[in-house]
């Protein structure tokens, strides 16, 4: 077999250096690529074939309150609209409500719906369709995922066709922000009844885009909404989609998402693997758009329920094994930055002092294990009273985005301390099962969210739930969760969220990894493609030279 | 000058030649072309033959198939010192992971050049030879082992015993067998014996159904019944003589069984259920390495190759096992 | 005749039965609960024990099995734990695109298999012969999936011939139906193959010989129709290989299918899922057996002989 390296090392360590140095301690804000990109005018019509990684699931939920999964989340925010809109700056925008006001005790929401929206089914957009989209995520017995996005809604009240009053039982600071979420994206009330339990099989919502069929686990196609009007503020343009058709196309293998971009199979591709990415990076045929997710990194959590993890020593000498930024670079390849926080950069309440707080210090690991009784055994893994140093690391998805492979990375880097990390790689009924049994040493995690409450999903106990895969309890932390959930301004919020990330690096609740950046990369005749501030995309500017 | 093939093999004129992959039915034409091969082969000249002349003589004489089981066992045999002493031939430590050398082509100091952890490819190749071919001989011992069982007991014993036990495998055999690995994979959890147990558990019918009909058809021997007549026990008689009796073809199935365990075991890789080790088995290692399929081909390409050698050498060896004991027995 | 039939279409039966009953027991075991998946993230206990009782799983297993067992009678193979699909759309939405792949792939294997082997015997010995030996030697010992990267590579990256993903037509399919169609043909060029050089030297042969018939036509007539006998019976067996196969090649097509949907069922634990997936498969298995059963008669005259006297 004679196949040719496309890339041989000189050129892959050219653009690593190229990239690090060109991305040195930056706002993560959106970038766009240098590469050379030929602008017209923007027209409608045509066809873009979007390939996303979708995982290799063969359903596709496109509920947007029943999906907490992020690539059908991309898919959503083309078919539904949200009532406000995130914009850079941790701003909130007017979409499907015009204006708001809230009380100031933060306990009601007055919201003044567009009056000329209109359902892909024909229904009206109007105040009693929001209150039915917020009561059917409150009621238990749907079991949406959504429900974790609206805290302690109470109800709504109509006050009259265009107006809604939504109540809650105490502040909750962050619905705002959640409601510029895909997963509070508006629903068609009429299409809910009508379709019952196969709604994620017929989505209807506003959106730019209406649903007209999909083949399961592979392929969803759309086609332009013509009586869009109701784009965003911040929006390229106001008005129906340029784009006549869009289809997505799930391609999970990573080599063959790129192919089907290099083919012409698609226009434009998104999650570009990090090896490729740098080849893309300068390709004069093609361009990228990224931008950082807005997002709880992907983060490890010690069982701090089980020994040895419950105590802090363990976990430091744990953490002080692992070399984060060699790990980080290798598998990378310098397209993702290292995290220090549990929270991405462009999180309101971001504490940047965090960075480059601790780093690796084999030494003292080996030291502080000593002193806590772990000797080394014969084959170099610690033992303490006949019991070996194993961490049994806890999986489900895979090497989706080079998870696994950063794991493979610290099993060597904690090998040299002497601890014996195996990777216990289970289906996601046997993950959920052992999570919530706390039967691991180790899992991992990120969680995507607008706002920094979503540590409270993870961190604050006392909520046996599916994210609570933090298994320790600390009081200081709870109230300052909670107190930052409530609290009414900003600023307190931000003081609020930055003790709560100290604390959380401080004792080592978690260990957080790499900073995600949503990558899309689209070949030059696709223009116009933009990735809006919770890092997903946007295809209704997209347009076709 | 003839192509070397022609030359070994098919270089006895008129009548249907020997050849490597050599029907399994087609006995008697063979030993004619044999004895005939031998014949036509003796130098025409009454003098000395030159040293070359003999080695040219010897080669000539040399049939394919003896070359291909010669490179098979080379095969196996590297391979089996790759699982048994990988120290001594891998360059590197599997372990080994150098950030300075990251995703580079093969050349001279990495034969087969580094993965995207800057490991050794040919170092990784050797080390995971161990767990394939543990894969490959342990699933074939059990499902070998069971099948061969209840084969036997169902074609020896006959009745309703027979009934039973094949519409129980014919049952087996009616879920697709990846997916009863898949699920039981699932069940059990990722490590090296529940894959082995995974693939056994679905390679059992295949033995069973062949050996029910071997057993089938020793039973209504003479020398069976005579020993009956004599007072053997069923469990004598089904040790000394029906077991001897399917032996070869037991044989045959399981070195060939042992390509397919491994083709299997690597397809539970690809699907997910693989075993992360700091020593990958192949087929870990070729489903890992197909993300940089565009950037370094060499990641999925030399762990499959490796896959690919050892089973055609199995194949090869279980085609040759075949041919040379039980020429009448059935292909697979 | 006629009871032989009903004595098959029973033990058919019975068969499909045992295997969605093995199936039951084996994915029982399976760890995991599908309500606390299916209940999202924020559920209280309530919630979870509320879809629990929806979905049926809080019953005792031998209750379900009773009311999977009443419901598969009236055709309802139930409900989707995760999608709340029913079992019959979710699957009747995927079986074409699985069936069209194991059907054109089975041709391309019968195509190659067949033509090669005949082929193969006819050259015995010769270049052609040799090569398409050795070829089928590495086809049947790679790894699908590896074959499958490679093709990728060489005729959509590479040589960019063909598409690389793609539901359904004929470009899009090729690489997929060849990849699993070569690897179920070379068990059957051997059989076909071996059967012919086998049949060659029969002492029938001799006799048509001697009765002054071509050679032609005993070639394709009679010493065919002897090969086919075993190879058909082989091909009986496939059947299983190519579902399997197909699981696969899904997989690393990015296709939809059944294969690639019971694989993800198997890991959310979506029982009702794996189960019609399994009936489906088990009830292709038992019919294509069943036609190969039959197709004897219509292949071999001496099986037809010997059915008609009785002796069989």
């Amino acid at each position: 077999m004679r196949l040719d390296p496309r890339l041989g090392l000189p050129a892959l360590m050219l653009s690593l250096c190229l990239v690090a140095c060109g991305k040195h301690g930056g706002e993560a804000s959106a970038s766009q690529s240098a590469n050379p990109v030929v602008v017209g005018k923007p027209h409608s019509g045509g066809e873009l074939v979007f390939a996303f990684d979708g995982a290799s699931l063969t359903q596709f939920a496109l509920d947007p309150h029943k999906s907490a999964f992020a690539p059908h989340a991309r898919v959503i925010r083309s078919i539904f609209d949200s009532l406000v809109v995130l914009l850079p700056g941790h701003r909130i925008g007017p979409w499907l409500a015009k204006s708001w006001e809230i009380s100031p005790d933060g306990l009601s929401y007055t919201f003044h719906l567009r009056d000329d929206v209109k359902f892909h089914d024909g229904t009206r957009f109007d105040a009693v369709a929001v209150k039915f989209n917020l009561d059917r995520i409150k009621e238990p017995k749907n079991a949406l995922y959504a429900l974790s996005d609206i805290g302690g809604y109470q109800a709504s009240r109509v006050v009259d066709d265009f107006t809604l009053r939504v109540e809650f039982a105490q502040p909750y600071a962050p619905f705002l922000a959640n409601l510029s979420k895909s997963s509070l994206g508006i629903v068609s009330p009429a299409a809910v009844q009508k379709y019952g339990d196969q709604f994620p099989l017929h989505p209807v919502g506003t959106g730019p885009f209406r649903f007209t069929s999909m083949a399961p686990g592979t392929e969803i196609a759309l086609e332009r909404n013509p009586d869009y009007q109701w784009s965003p503020s911040g929006a390229a343009h106001n008005g129906p989609a340029w784009l006549d058709r869009l289809t997505f196309k799930n391609v999970p293998e990573e080599a063959t998402r790129v192919a089907v971009l290099e083919n012409g199979q698609a226009g434009a591709v998104d999650l570009i693997p990090p090896q490729n990415l740098v080849q893309l990076r300068t390709s004069t045929k093609f361009h990228l758009i990224e931008r950082e997710l807005l997002n709880h990194n992907y983060s490890l959590y010690l069982n701090s329920r089980r020994e040895p993890w419950s105590d802090e020593r363990v976990r430091k000498a744990f953490r002080l094994s692992l070399d984060v930024d060699a790990a980080v670079k290798t598998i990378y390849l310098g397209t993702a930055r290292r995290a220090w926080s549990p929270l991405s950069p462009s999180l309101l309440g971001y504490d940047a002092s965090l960075e480059g707080g601790w780093k690796q210090d084999r030494a003292a690991a080996k030291h502080a294990l000593d002193d806590l009784g772990w000797k080394p055994g014969p084959d170099g893994i610690r033992v303490k009273d006949g019991k070996r140093l194993t961490v049994s690391f806890l999986d489900a998805q895979g090497n989706r985005e080079k998870r696994l492979d950063l794991i493979t990375i610290f099993r060597r880097q904690l090998h040299d301390s002497g601890f014996d990390l195996k990777i216990d790689s289970e289906s996601l009924g046997a993950w959920i099962e052992k999570t919530q049994s706390g039967e691991f040493d180790l899992v991992a995690g990120s969680l995507f969210a607008p706002d920094p409450d979503v540590l409270q999903r993870i961190y604050a106990s006392g909520r046996p739930t599916l994210l609570s895969i933090f298994k320790g309890a600390d009081p200081e932390l709870n109230h300052l969760l909670e107190a930052g959930s409530q609290a009414l301004t900003d600023d307190e919020r931000v003081h609020l969220y930055q003790q709560a990330q100290r604390l959380i690096v401080d004792k080592t609740y978690s260990i957080p990894t790499y900073v995600l950046i949503y990558s899309v990369a689209a070949a030059n005749r696709v223009q116009g493609i933009s990735v809006d501030a919770h890092g997903f995309p946007v295809l209704s500017d997209a347009w076709l030279q | 000058m003839k192509s070397a093939l022609e030359q070994l093999g098919g270089a006895s004129g008129g009548s249907l030649p020997d050849v490597v992959f050599e029907a399994p039915r087609a006995t008697a034409p063979r030993r004619v072309s044999a004895v005939r091969r031998s014949a036509s082969s003796a130098p025409e000249t009454p003098e000395e033959p030159s040293w070359s002349r003999k080695v040219l003589g010897f080669l000539s004489q040399l049939r394919l198939a003896d070359v291909l089981v010669g490179i098979s066992l080379l095969v196996l045999a590297f391979v089996l010192s790759c699982a048994c002493v990988p120290s001594l031939i891998a360059p590197f430590l599997p372990t080994d992971m150098r950030s300075d050398a990251i995703l580079v082509a093969p050349g001279a100091a990495h034969f087969f050049g580094t993965d995207q952890f800057g490991r050794d490819v040919f170092t990784l190749v050797v080390y995971g030879a161990r767990q394939s071919l543990l894969i490959g001989v342990f699933a074939v011992l059990i499902s070998c082992g069971v099948g061969v069982s209840i084969g036997l007991t169902a074609g020896y014993a006959g009745g309703w015993i027979d009934t039973i036990l094949m519409r129980f495998i014919d049952v087996w055999m009616a879920i697709p067998a990846i997916l009863l690995a898949i699920a039981l994979s699932t069940v059990l959890g990722p490590s090296l014996h529940n894959t082995i147990l995974a693939v056994s558990v679905a390679a059992i019918p295949r033995y069973a159904r062949v050996l029910r009909g071997q057993a089938r058809s020793v039973r209504s021997r003479p020398f069976i019944e005579a020993s009956r007549a004599a007072g053997a026990s069923h469990w004598a008689i089904l040790r000394r003589h029906v077991l001897p009796h399917c032996s070869v073809q037991i044989l045959v199935m399981a070195t060939l069984g042992v390509g397919g365990s491994i083709l299997v075991g690597s397809g539970l890789s690809f699907l997910g259920l693989g075993v992360n080790d700091e020593r990958p088995d192949w087929g870990y290692l070729l489903t890992q390495g197909r993300s940089y399929l565009t950037v370094a081909w060499w990641t999925v390409t030399y762990p499959g190759l490796a896959i690919t050698a050892l089973v055609v050498s199995v194949n090869l060896l279980g085609d040759a096992l075949r041919r040379r004991f039980d020429p009448r027995s059935a292909p697979r | 005749m006629l009871r032989r039939i009903l004595e098959r279409v029973l033990v058919s039966l019975g068969v499909i039965f045992g295997a969605v009953t093995l199936i039951f027991l084996v994915l029982n075991w399976l760890p995991g609960d599908a309500a606390t998946l299916v209940a999202g993230d924020d559920a209280s206990a309530e919630t979870i024990a509320h879809v629990r009782a929806k979905l049926g799983t809080n019953r005792s297993l031998g209750a379900q099995y009773r009311s999977y067992l009443a419901g598969l009678v009236h055709g309802d193979l139930g409900t989707s734990y995760v999608t709340r699909e029913p079992v019959v759309s979710r699957l009747a939405a995927q079986l074409p695109a699985t069936a069209a792949l194991t059907l054109a792939a089975c041709s391309v294997a019968i195509l190659l298999g067949v033509g090669l082997g005949v082929l193969s015997a006819l050259n015995h010995g010769r270049w052609f012969d040799q090569v398409v030996q050795a070829v089928s030697l590495f086809w049947v010992s790679m790894p699908s999936f590896w074959l499958g990267i490679l093709m990728i590579l060489i005729f959509s990256v590479r040589l960019g011939w063909l598409p690389v993903i793609g539901d359904g037509g004929l470009l899009p399919s090729v690489l997929p139906v060849l990849t699993l169609g070569m690897v179920v043909s070379v068990p059957l060029q051997r059989m076909v193959r071996d059967g012919m050089l086998e049949g060659l030297h029969e002492p029938y042969v001799t006799t048509l010989r001697a009765k002054g018939l071509g050679e032609r036509r005993i070639f394709y007539v009679h010493v065919l129709r002897n090969a086919l006998t075993p190879t058909v019976t082989l091909l009986g067996v496939l059947v299983g290989e190519l579902l399997s196969g197909a699981v696969i090649i899904e997989t690393l097509f990015a296709r939809q299918g059944i294969g690639r949907t019971t694989v993800e069922a198997i890991t959310q634990k979506d029982m009702p899922v794996v189960q019609g997936a399994i009936l489906i498969a088990s009830v292709s298995y038992v019919l294509v057996n069943l036609l190969v059963d039959l197709s004897y008669n219509w292949i071999d005259p001496r099986t037809r002989l010997a059915t008609s006297k009785g002796t069989r």
